[in-house]
Formats: C-alpha cells, sequence, structure tokens
C-alpha cells in the first residue's frame, strides 16, 4: 500500500519515532478547572481562519483612499461568497479577540502568570496588544464614517500619552492628521507587520507553554491526574474548535455587517460613533473624569492613571510574590477580580450610554 | 450469508469514517473558499460590440485596436481598402503584434515572428496564423465576432 | 446507505448552491435566495455534529484501550511472594 511506503521512506530519513515518543510525554492534567485550558486553542484556531480569511479578501481589496471602500463594496456584492468571507472576516475578528480576554482574565484569575511562567504572561500582553491593533487597523480598513472617526479619536487618544505619546500618533497616522496615507499604512501593518509579529510571539508563547506544561491552580495541585495531551486532549480541542466554527459562520450568515457611507475627512463624525466595544472601556473611562481635577487636566490625569494600571496589569507576575511561591494568594485574586469586574461594566456602561 | 467474523476491525472502520468525513468537511469548506479566492477564470467573449464610426473610416494600410475581453483586437484596413478584424495576439507566446506598414506584415517583437497580410505566418516561431473574425454592421452599432458564432443582440 | 451519500453529496456541491444562488443576488435579505442560506446552514451544522459525534467515539474508543493497557500493565506486575 502506498501509505505504507511513503511511511518507509520519511521513517528512512527521519527520526519520527523519536517524535512520536517525545509527543506521547506530553501530558495535561485533568481537574475541576480544566475547561479553561481550551480557551488558548480557540484563540488559535480562530486567528487561523482569520488568517485564511483574510488572505482570501486581501486579493480583492485595494488600501488607496479613494478605492477602498467601493472594493469592499465589490468584494460584498460581485464575488461569489464574497459576503460570507467578509462577513466571517469580521466575526471570526469579534470571537477572536473576545475569547482571547477570556484567556487573559482566566490565566489572571486561575494565576498561570506565576513562576516559572512570567514570560508566558508577558508574550501574552504582547499578543493581546498586537490584537487589539489588528482590530483598529482592520476596522480602519472600511474607509467609512464611523471607522474614520474611530481611528481619528483612537490615533489622537494615543497621542495623549505621557512621553511617548506624540511620536506614537504621528507613526500611526503617517502625518499629522488621519489621511489616505494612513490607510496605506495602517493596510501594511494589518496585512504585513502584524501577522509576522503575531507568528513570532504566537510561535514562543506556544513553545513555553511546551516547555512548562500546563498550569495548575494552586488550588488543585495535588489532586490532579494526568492525561495524554496525543489524541486525548486534541480530539477534544478538535471539538472545541469545530462548535466554535459552526457558531461563528451562523454569526456570519445570520448577521453580516454593513458599512456606512465613504468617509469624507472634512465632514463631522456620524451621530453616536462609538468605537469598537473591546475599546469601549477605555472611553468610559476617560468619560467618568472631570475636565479639571485639582487644577489640572482631568483627561491627563485620566490617561496617566490608566497608563499605570496598564503597567500594573503588565507586571503583574512580579508583584504578585506570594503565588510565586506557590501560595494562595487572595489579594492578587481579588485584583484580578476588579480587574475584570471593571474592564466588563464600563463596556457594558459604554456600550449602553 | 452471514459471516462469523467482522471484516474490518473496529480501528478501521472508525477510522475511515473519521478521516473520510474530515476529508469530506475539510474539502466542501475549503471548496466556498477556492471559488471565492480564483474567480471566473476568464473566458474570451464571443462578440463584442463597438462604434463603427471609430473603426471604418481609419486609413489604408493600418490597423486600430479595440478590446476584445482581456485581449486586443485589431481592424485592419488593407492596402485595397478591404476591412477584416483579427486578434492581434501572436500564435506563438501570446505577446501582442504590430502592424508594420512599410512591410505590410504583421511584427511580433517578443521572438521576431513576422505574419503576412492574410494572417499567415511568414517567418520566425510563430506556429500557427493569426486568427481572424467577422464583423457586420446592424443599426448603427459595429458587431465583431468569433467565425461560426451566432450573435443575437438583446432588443435593450 | 443512500442518505449518507446525499449528505455527503449536499455537502461537497453545498458551496456551489450558495454561490449559484448568490451570483444573481446581492446580500442575504431577499426574497427566495434566504431559504437556500438557512438550508446550507442547517446542512453544515449537521456536518459539524456529526463529525463531532465520530471524534467522540473515536476519543472513547482511545480511552478505552489506555485503561484496558493501564489495567494489562497493572496485572503484569511482578509480585514477591
Amino acid at each position: 500500500m502506498s501509505c505504507r511506503r511513503l511511511k518507509s521512506w520519511i521513517e528512512d530519513r527521519y527520526d519520527v519515532d523519536g517524535i512520536v515518543e517525545l509527543s506521547r510525554h506530553k501530558l495535561v492534567p485533568v481537574h475541576s478547572r480544566e475547561i479553561w485550558y481550551y480557551t488558548g486553542g480557540i484563540v488559535l484556531f480562530l486567528f487561523a481562519v482569520q488568517f485564511l480569511t483574510g488572505m482570501a479578501l486581501a486579493f480583492y481589496y485595494i488600501p488607496y483612499f479613494e478605492k477602498a471602500h467601493g472594493s469592499i463594496i465589490e468584494i460584498v456584492t460581485k464575488l461569489n461568497m464574497g459576503w460570507f468571507f467578509r462577513s466571517l472576516h469580521h466575526w471570526g475578528a469579534q470571537a477572536a479577540i473576545f475569547v482571547m480576554f477570556v484567556h487573559v482574565f482566566a490565566t489572571l484569575l486561575l494565576k498561570s502568570y506565576r513562576k516559572p511562567r512570567e514570560l508566558l504572561w508577558i508574550s501574552g500582553f504582547c499578543l493581546l496588544v498586537v490584537s487589539i491593533f489588528f482590530g483598529l487597523s482592520g476596522y480602519f480598513l472600511l474607509w467609512d464614517e464611523r471607522a474614520f472617526a474611530a481611528v481619528r479619536v483612537a490615533t489622537g487618544g494615543a497621542g495623549n500619552l505621557p512621553l511617548f505619546g506624540g511620536f506614537i500618533k504621528a507613526f500611526l497616522r503617517g502625518g499629522i492628521d488621519v489621511t489616505g496615507e494612513t490607510l496605506v499604512r495602517f493596510y501594511a501593518f494589518h496585512v504585513s507587520v502584524l501577522p509576522i509579529l503575531t507568528l513570532a510571539i504566537v510561535g514562543f508563547h506556544i513553545l513555553l507553554v511546551q516547555h512548562h506544561g500546563m498550569s495548575v491552580p494552586i488550588s488543585q495541585t495535588g489532586k490532579s491526574k494526568e492525561v495524554p495531551f496525543f489524541p486525548n486532549i486534541l480530539y477534544k480541542d478538535l471539538m472545541i474548535w469545530l462548535v466554535v466554527l459552526g457558531v461563528v459562520v451562523t454569526l456570519a450568515t445570520l448577521l453580516p455587517p454593513d458599512i456606512a457611507k465613504k468617509a469624507d475627512p472634512l465632514a463631522p463624525p456620524p451621530e453616536g460613533v462609538k468605537p469598537e466595544w473591546y475599546f469601549l472601556f477605555l472611553f468610559q473611562t476617560l468619560k467618568l473624569f472631570p475636565g479639571k481635577l485639582a487644577g489640572m487636566n482631568g483627561e491627563t490625569i485620566a490617561i496617566v492613571l490608566i497608563s499605570l494600571a496598564v503597567l500594573f496589569f503588565f507586571l503583574l507576575p512580579f508583584f504578585d510574590r506570594q503565588s510565586g511561591r506557590g501560595n494562595k494568594s487572595p489579594l492578587f485574586t481579588a485584583i484580578g477580580i476588579a480587574y475584570l469586574l471593571y474592564f466588563v461594566v464600563m463596556t457594558i456602561v459604554g456600550y449602553l450610554t | 450469508m452471514k459471516i462469523d467474523y467482522s471484516l474490518v476491525t473496529r480501528r478501521t472502520f472508525l477510522n475511515t469514517l473519521l478521516s473520510g468525513w474530515l476529508a469530506s468537511f475539510a474539502f466542501g469548506s475549503f471548496y466556498s473558499l477556492y471559488r471565492f479566492a480564483f474567480p471566473t477564470l476568464g473566458k474570451e467573449p464571443d462578440f463584442v460590440v463597438l462604434n463603427p464610426d471609430d473603426f471604418l473610416a481609419i486609413p489604408t494600410n493600418s490597423t486600430k485596436p479595440f478590446a476584445w475581453g482581456g485581449k486586443v483586437g485589431l481592424f485592419f484596413k488593407k492596402a485595397d481598402s478591404r476591412m477584416v478584424a483579427l486578434k492581434g495576439v501572436c500564435s506563438h507566446m501570446e505577446c501582442n503584434i504590430t502592424y508594420k506598414p512599410e512591410d505590410r506584415k504583421f511584427y511580433c517583437p517578443c521572438h521576431k515572428g513576422w505574419f503576412d497580410e492574410e494572417g499567415r505566418n511568414v517567418a520566425g516561431p510563430p506556429p500557427k496564423p493569426l486568427e481572424f473574425f467577422d464583423y457586420r454592421v446592424e443599426d448603427k452599432k459595429l458587431i465583431v465576432y468569433r467565425k461560426g458564432v451566432k450573435v443575437e443582440l438583446p432588443k435593450a | 446507505m443512500g442518505r449518507l451519500l446525499s449528505f455527503i453529496g449536499f455537502l461537497l456541491f453545498a458551496p456551489y448552491q450558495l454561490c449559484a444562488a448568490l451570483k444573481i443576488d446581492l446580500l442575504p435579505p431577499s426574497g427566495y435566495d434566504r431559504s437556500a442560506i438557512y438550508l446550507n446552514l442547517a446542512l453544515f451544522w449537521i456536518a459539524i455534529i456529526v463529525l463531532i459525534v465520530l471524534i467522540r467515539l473515536k476519543l472513547h474508543e482511545v480511552e478505552r484501550v489506555q485503561t484496558m493497557e493501564a489495567r494489562e500493565k497493572e496485572e503484569k506486575i511482578p509480585m514477591l511472594d
């Protein structure tokens, strides 16, 4: 049988048995919190879907500001299944960022970031930033009224960051204001810079997971038995990914996204324009602060506070000494819950107002 | 006829079922992606409609190009004022040909192929003659069509 | 068996169906085209569910073999009598 001959051809040249032996040793703990282990894999799967649909869309999208909006309408109306793949790309993005937040907060509350996995948290945080930028740059490519206004606000907001703000704003915008050059720049980010960064950081992230194995929550240490990854957990992964695929395809089919009017740089933004949902908590926070607080510009204070909170979040593994020693760390559990609640509440409030 | 043993093992049965279904699922899913990524693998048109005023009054011993799908077609007025339409594409490797009025031949610059006024390949690598079209004028429209094709214009 | 084949056939040709229906029309909300989309969505879900069931069968089989091997290893442990 040709399968056997192919197998022996490969085995003559490469140490297949060695790889199989190695993979047999990959074990995954089983305990009551194991469901959270699957969130990372789901994000990976959704990113793969995004890469595929994104590559397909890139065959037809035109990143020139006169033609961008029109090219999307062409994709959606003239091509076989064009509306579907654009819709799938849109919903895939929403799902990927949503599950990524679930993954972030799960690892936060289960304290998977503790020693020896600090670098996983750091690389994961970088991936979060990359994904949010993916979302922002992708949204801008529509070149419609809403996206234009959203990016103007987002880059303008980035400009208010202490120290680097002005530089970041100019770098992102490709100039003083949001123009057609910003579109080309964001396109380059979205299809070239960010994908390569993602591949590199995800590769590193997954490599570390292979090296360290899955983290067992402190409350479950000693209570878990282990199960081989190949094929047990892989099959479970596949089943979950199929369900996720079904959900995203259903959303894409039943709720295709629309596109607003073509952007006019000189026109005012449309009524009630809001950023994408994953930015809402930031903007809601900005709204909380009055114009002037204790004699200083309220917005600057807000931005400084947000930056500090984000920085603390980023460096969390190095602050949480208790869990680093393998002890329960209720203070940081409380901090984690506080972050989660703040994020959820602010997002909901931002959505409703 | 009942047999005492099973023809396939449980493992083979399950593996075949699973991989077979997985393969058809993947095929079906990626087929739609394929249809999206590779759209109409373009055909040449059977006919094109042009404006007669643009083409019938060209000087003798000259050509005028027109669009034939994605390729170029040429209207050619010979020295004896007879008009013909042909596909301006070399039969060798599909480069666009050009008419040299002083030689009264068509020339392909890619590999230096030559065709005479009747489209016969006379020098260079081209293996076949040029393709000619028929044309007719029908209520203010110049219809250029492939030989043998029946053209029915919709009553717009 | 016939139904299985027609399911597979549907799966293979469903995208084609979808493309054909959509070539004449634009976005989903419009008249009779919508039924083609819902039908294809339902078929897609059925395909996924069948796939999940098959994977679960395979998983249970693998686990059955693993526990069997574990039990055999337990029984083979030489005892010092």
